[in-house]
């Protein structure tokens, strides 16, 4: 979900990429500590779907 | 000569305006930024500066104590004038009541259609960047930028007004004052730009400690990993929790985002959490820092990013920082620095860049 944010959102502008890693960090997830091997955290999933939604990208 | 930098001190507005027409004789200023000591805004800077500059873009805040090349002062106006070799064009917007819940998705829009558009600043990312000047009375700021993150991909630079004796604080822009206030603005620039920000503070124990309860708008944190916080900030620091007061300036809190440390400084003990100067979400991370040497780590950041002559630099430096070196006597170290391009600053009362900062210097660099 992080990843398809952070793709999406930035479309391969590497500046923005970092940036929307960072504004998401800001918001309260901490990115670096989920893989996609991470078991599911649905209020982070929740938190995410909002942010995603926010930049006008569905996840 | 795309900018010109001057530092004026004058008898009120008028006389600052009148010397800085004259210090930017023939020189067409497109856009000019202003970072003026409180004392001067009984007097109406930003009218003054309107009337004498009246074909330029201009915006400003008001401020504890200036910056301008090699010198640091107080009661004065520092100046940076861009002409049309730095900056193709300029739009500066106002946003209001930003105390309460701001939506920043049509401003975003409004300014980015002055440009021709979202495709036209993607196309040409490395021109446009935004300068953002907040009221800091309004203590909005973490808020605001994450709403403007949000609404743009534009990099945002900038910082939270101060006030000197008077205790005025204010931001500047078409004309008028405000308090409770943001002022945004958005320069495609002739060259490019660089962004850097030196916070001079480096993690100090690798333990994260994860915000499990936190007020993010009054800006309260309660508990980590599930403990009164302030319980866990000792046990991170080997010190009783009676103690922490004591280190609340040299051990603040830090974000760390893809490598760079977003620094939260502590406020005070209150029941039943400690206030801080900028609000952490719930779910974030912290680590606990330590404070370095202000000079030196400047000089790095500088020296790795400023790698050419640029036409101009506008530091956006912590007041605290600005207290410490005071106290240090380091400002001329510290000024010597800023003395090898034309610079100009000022002593924030926060940061801005990505979000919200505290105890922290944002710098803009424009090629």
């Amino acid at each position: 979900m992080i990843q398809k944010i952070v793709t999406e959102k930035s479309k391969g502008n590497q500046v923005i990429a970092s940036s929307i890693k960072t504004k998401i960090i800001l918001k309260g997830i901490a990115i670096d500590k989920y893989t996609p091997a991470s078991p599911d955290d649905f209020v982070v999933i929740n938190k995410l779907r909002e942010i995603g939604k926010e930049f006008g990208i569905f996840v | 000569m795309a900018i010109k930098t001057i530092s004026i001190k004058g008898t009120d507005s008028s006389d600052i305006a009148a010397q800085a027409k004259e210090a930017l004789k023939g020189f067409d200023v497109k856009f000019l930024l202003f970072f003026a000591s409180s004392f001067y805004d009984d007097t109406n800077p930003i009218a003054e500066l309107a009337a004498a500059f009246p074909d330029s873009r201009i915006m400003g805040s008001s401020s504890h104590s200036e910056y301008c090349n090699s010198g640091y002062t107080d009661h004065s106006v520092s100046i940076m004038a861009m002409d049309q070799d730095s900056v193709e064009d300029t739009c500066i917007q106002v946003v209001e009541n930003i105390d309460q819940t701001v939506e920043l998705q049509d401003v975003a829009k409004d300014m980015e259609a002055h440009f021709g558009g979202k495709d036209e600043i993607f196309n040409n990312f490395d021109k446009y960047v935004g300068i953002v000047l907040f009221e800091s009375g309004a203590k909005a700021e973490e808020i605001f930028m994450d709403r403007l993150g949000t609404a743009t991909d534009i990099l945002f630079v900038g910082g939270s007004s101060s006030a000197a004796e008077n205790n005025i604080s204010k931001v500047y822009a078409n004309g008028k004052s405000y308090a409770n206030a943001a002022v945004l603005a958005i320069l495609k620039t002739v060259r490019g730009y660089d962004v850097l920000k030196t916070q001079s503070a480096c993690v100090m124990s690798e333990r994260r400690l994860a915000v499990t309860k936190s007020d993010l708008h009054n800006r309260i944190l309660y508990e980590f990993d599930g403990k009164p916080c302030g319980e866990v900030y000792a046990e991170v620091l080997g010190v009783s929790t009676e103690e922490i007061p004591n280190y609340f300036v040299s051990n603040p809190l830090g974000i760390v985002a893809d490598g760079e440390i977003f620094v939260r400084t502590f406020n005070q003990i209150q029941e039943g959490g400690i206030t801080l100067h900028c609000g952490i979400p719930e779910g974030s991370e912290i680590n606990v820092l330590k404070i370095g040497d202000i000079v030196s780590d400047t000089r790095q950041a500088l020296d790795n990013t400023i790698t050419y002559q640029p036409a101009g630099v506008i530091n956006f430096n912590c007041l605290y920082r600005t207290f410490e070196m005071l106290n240090k006597k380091l400002t001329d170290d510290y000024c010597a620095l800023w003395g090898r391009y034309p610079s100009i600053g000022f002593s924030t009362g926060g940061e801005a860049f990505l979000g919200h900062i505290n105890e922290t210097s944002t710098v803009l660099i424009i090629k």
